[in-house]
């Protein structure tokens, strides 16, 4: 298999910092774009009644406009007449999304950090709140189940909401609820975004670089495509495996595994225990696949499942090992540091995971 | 004599042609050819593919077609053809529908989009649980063709439905097609906000008001909204469309979304024959189901059920042990998912052996079931007390709502089933389409099977408009397929004791046969020759309202249909049982010739 160009545009979220420029080398692990906050929740200011104007005057009376980023406590809107100053404020830090002339509101994005948190994090909120762990649910906050969105600082759940010594429970990160347990009285919280850095991915140089939307990378290697994966990118050296991943496998940490064959659940902990970051397996059998994602996910669409790392099946799920000439180039890159991706879309513009084999760069031009 | 008339369908991957012309004194099916569409890249051009479909349709049928129907009708020459289309292609019609309360303008919102021909992006309320920055984002990433907001109850609270305009305001969306181009929203709602509405969304997007779509608690009133949603698919969307501004000056009639089409087809056929009717078209990522109850008609769209594309989907959400049940043969259940993902990751293959088409035919039978239940949801009748009002509504909350809304759909008033897509019109035998039809929609009482031997319904549904007796006679005559009468009592008796006894008087001779509990029987009736059926419940057979039943039925390509396995079909619990049981169903059906069970249990006839 020849080498070949590879372009990878690398996208980014709102509110992200480049930090490479044009020309410069990268290896997959080297930080191209920093995310430093994004937008969050959104706070509602009734302006008009503050400065007690007629809500269609409201545009006229701001003295921010919409885009502006603003602190708490700074002025939005303000009357300054004679004997009568009033002035709206902001109650957060954010970005102005609109002004409402017929309800006479501001509305303001708040900008959240995305929280410090590389996995999932588990709120003792029944704990916190000081209430039996089963009782969680009357206590849990509208919105707040599993699958749903949650902002850092947002309300898990509370006690006694409409008392003045009220307890609540928040979120201390940006991110997606796993699970909520009854029995535990906990609530499971994964990051969206478990790193703020964006990473190169594959090795190259920096061919453009633009603001607020990405950086494109070109480099040059083998790209081999799977038929289905699961979890995001992972990059390191390559291990080879013939046959099937034991359970009791020893590997050097931050290696990808390339096994011929198989791979059951419990291996793939294992191996993740004792430090891969990856595998590409031959096969997996359905009955891996359902017992790792669990009998809801959606296995045409993946890439967020919560998985111990990202998995690249080469063959399907019927007990067909990696054919040997996929094998075998797999093989020639026993040690070399390359790069998976599991991210699957099986629908109209379908995703397929893959296998950059990184071309060893010195002496090889991009073409 | 009927003119010609050659329609198109451009679909997401294929547009298909057909020439409609007179034989004889009837309108009938001349040719029918399909080419890609060429929406996307390297075209971006409909009109390519609706040339090149059009091209291959004339090499059959003989005829220059290409010049005649690919050119602008104003020029004023006349056409010996008349021309027109529907269109699904670039995804279709993609419409965000906001509403105030989940279960009542939602839902009323909801409904009026899906009978509009379109695809639902998302269905957003103030009350569906969702953090407002969570639908903002929701709202900026969905890119919609078209939005539409249901806003309250006549004389009810105007507030709500300015805040969702501000998010609107605030989400700002970018349309799908076209980047200068303001996106259209229909607001329906409550008409006390409409001055307001209109001055808070006009700077920003193309917006068409028009009468509430839920005046009141149990009005619905869904007809301006779908107008709306056609006038600003061809005015707005198809202009933006890849190559539609061109095909809209070829079309003689306006351009119908394919979902419409289908709708107005079905709305005839119920019309004329005086029946309720039921459509099915399982197609490899979604599922659609039609009806006409009444009268009224209700799509719904199960986006996440396919037989392909979606077929993950229906392992999740049916279960393996439920798609599992339906085959007539003992298998691990993970076997089974193993070949259910293969055809996930290789979308467009097709089975290789009879075990791999039986577990395709378990997989469609359990997406049917779960579109056709989800179809009962959308499917709805408001209550009718209008004493219930806004108050009662918040003073009872959602499920007093629910308790005055009931399910229009009951199977056991559905004149005519309709099957369509690839696992029902190309099954390799009309019997196995009949028999996964039984299962999974459990028909009660006596009924009719048919499927659409190649999908021309949204073509018929657009010819509909212009010409309803020429697109009658087409869907009878070379588009549906009948698979024969159905007599499904609700209850039988102790299984093997005699259930019904079904007297067929044809030509006049009279055939009677004995069904037991638990059994199918198929007897033989020919395509359209007529008989009269009197059918006598036995023992504890009861048909829901009738003691008996007599009629006069047209024979289909399997024959009448006797399903005396009650309902809801109940399977043993023991796996070689249950394939024993299902082998034994698709022996007496046809669907399948299982010899070595034939051999066991001798019930071949």
């Amino acid at each position: 298999m020849k080498p070949e160009r590879l372009t990878y545009f690398r996208q980014i979220p709102a509110s992200t910092r480049i930090v490479v420029s044009i020309g410069a080398r990268v290896e997959p692990e080297t930080v191209v774009a920093k995310i430093e906050a994004l937008p969050g929740r959104m706070a509602r200011v009734n302006a008009s009644s503050t400065l007690g104007i007629e809500r269609r005057d409201l545009p006229n009376r701001m003295v921010k406009k919409v885009g502006d980023h603003v602190k708490a406590g700074e002025t939005l809107a303000a009357r300054s007449e004679f004997f009568d100053r009033r002035a709206a404020r902001c109650p957060v830090d954010g970005v102005i999304s609109a002004v409402s002339k017929n309800l006479g509101n501001v509305y303001i994005r708040e900008i959240v950090d995305l929280g410090e948190s590389m996995g999932p994090v588990t709120v003792h909120a029944a704990r916190e709140l000081r209430i039996p762990p089963a009782e969680l649910q009357w206590h849990r906050a509208p919105g707040v189940k599993e699958g749903a969105l949650i902002a850092k600082g947002q309300v898990l759940a509370a006690r006694d909401r409409d008392l003045p010594r009220h307890k609540t429970v928040t979120s201390p990160i940006y991110g997606r609820i796993r699970e909520i347990d009854y029995e535990a009285g906990t609530i499971t919280i994964i990051p969206v975004f478990p790193s703020p850095d964006v990473k190169a991915y594959i090795r190259g140089r920096v061919t453009a670089v633009i603001p607020d939307t990405g950086v494109e990378i070109v480099g040059q290697g083998v790209r081999l495509e799977g038929v289905w994966g699961l979890g995001g990118e992972a990059f390191g050296p390559l291990r080879t495996i013939r046959g099937d991943l034991e359970a009791q496998v020893q590997v050097e940490e931050g290696s990808i595994l390339a096994v011929q064959g198989t791979a059951s659940h419990e291996a793939l902990l294992s191996a993740k225990g004792s430090g891969a970051v990856g595998v590409i397996l031959g096969y997996m059998p359905s009955e891996t696949v359902l017992s790792l994602v669990g009998s809801n996910a959606n296995l045409g669409i993946t890439g967020d499942n919560d998985v111990p790392s990202p998995i690249v099946v080469m063959e399907g799920f019927h007990p067909v090992p990696m054919r040997e000439e996929v094998f075998s180039e797999l093989m020639k890159y026993e040690g070399k540091k390359v790069s998976i991706r599991g991210v699957t879309h099986i629908r109209a513009g379908v995703i397929r995971p893959e296998v950059i084999l990184h071309s060893t760069g010195e002496g090889e031009e991009v073409m | 004599m009927p003119p010609g008339y050659v329609i198109t369908d451009v679909g997401s991957t294929t547009t298909k042609a057909l020439l409609i012309g007179p034989e004889g004194k009837e309108a009938r099916l001349i040719g029918r050819a399909e080419a890609p569409t060429t929406v996307e890249k390297p075209f971006e051009d409909v009109t390519v593919g609706v040339r090149n479909a059009l091209c291959k349709l004339g090499e059959i049928v003989g005829r220059e077609l290409v010049s005649e129907v690919c050119r602008n009708v104003g020029e004023g020459a006349r056409r010996e053809y008349r021309y027109l289309s529907t269109s699904s292609a670039g995804g279709g019609l993609q419409i965000l529908v906001y509403g105030l309360t989940k279960s009542v303008t939602a839902d009323s919102a909801r409904r009026a989009a899906l009978g509009g021909g379109a695809i639902l992006l998302d269905v957003m309320a103030t009350d569906d649980g969702r953090q407002g920055f969570v639908k903002m984002d929701a709202v900026r990433s969905c890119r919609p063709d078209m939005v539409l907001i249901a806003g309250g109850l006549d004389g009810g609270n105007t507030q709500y439905v300015l805040e969702v305009c501000d998010v609107l305001n605030a989400a700002k969306p970018r349309p799908r097609f076209g980047s200068g181009f303001r996106i259209p929203v229909i607001y329906a709602g409550n008409k006390d906000a409409a001055d307001t509405v209109r001055d808070t969304l006009s700077d920003l997007y193309d917006l068409t008001v028009v009468d509430n779509l839920r005046p009141a608690l149990h009005r619905e009133v869904l007809g301006p909204a779908r107008r709306a949603i056609h006038e600003l698919f061809m005015s707005h969307v198809m202009q933006q469309a890849p190559g539609y501004g061109e095909l809209i000056t070829w079309v003689d009639e306006d351009i119908l979304p394919t979902p419409a089409a289908v709708g107005c087809i079905m709305e005839l056929v119920a019309d004329r024959q005086g029946m309720n009717i039921l459509g099915i078209d399982i197609g490899g990522a979604t599922t659609d189901v039609f009806s006409v109850i009444n009268g009224t008609f209700f799509r719904s769209v199960s986006a996440n059920l396919g037989m392909s594309y979606s077929s993950g989907n229906v392992l999740v959400e049916a279960g393996l042990e439920n798609i599992v049940r339906w085959l007539p043969f003992n298998v691990s259940p993970y076997r089974v998912a193993d070949r259910i993902l293969t055809k996930l990751i290789h979308p467009t293959t097709l089975p290789a052996s009879q075990e791999d088409l039986q577990i395709e035919q378990a997989l469609a039978t359990e997406a049917i079931r779960l579109a056709f239940s989800q179809h009962k949801e959308v499917a709805v009748l408001l209550p009718k007390d209008a004493s219930f009002t806004t108050s009662r509504y918040f003073a009872e909350g959602r499920a007093g709502t629910q308790d005055k809304v009931s399910e229009a759909v009951d199977v056991s008033e559905i004149g005519l089933f309709i099957g369509s897509g690839g696992a029902l019109s190309h099954a390799p035998r009309r019997n196995q389409a009949a028999l996964m039809l039984l299962n999974a929609l459990q028909p009660e009482g006596r009924t009719f099977l048919a499927v659409d031997s190649v999908f021309m319904m949204p073509h018929l549904g657009v010819l509909s408009g212009l010409d309803p007796e020429a697109a009658l006679n087409v869907l009878e005559r070379d588009c549906l397929v009948p698979l024969g009468p159905v007599i499904a009592p609700a209850v039988v008796g102790t299984p093997g004791q005699p259930a019904v006894s079904v007297s067929l008087t044809a030509k006049g001779e009279r055939v009677t046969a004995l069904v037991n509990s638990g059994d199918i029987r198929v007897i033989r009736l020919p395509q359209g020759e007529k008989a009269k059926v009197e059918v006598e419940p036995l023992g504890q057979t009861r048909f829901k309202g009738m003691r008996r039943l007599e009629f006069d039925a047209t024979g289909g390509t399997v024959g009448v249909i006797v399903d005396a396995r009650g309902r809801p079909i109940r399977l043993p619990e023991d796996p070689d049982e249950r394939a024993q049981t299902n082998a034994k169903w698709a022996t007496q059906i046809a669907a399948y010739d299982l010899v070595g069970y034939a051999a066991k249990a001798g019930d071949r006839e």
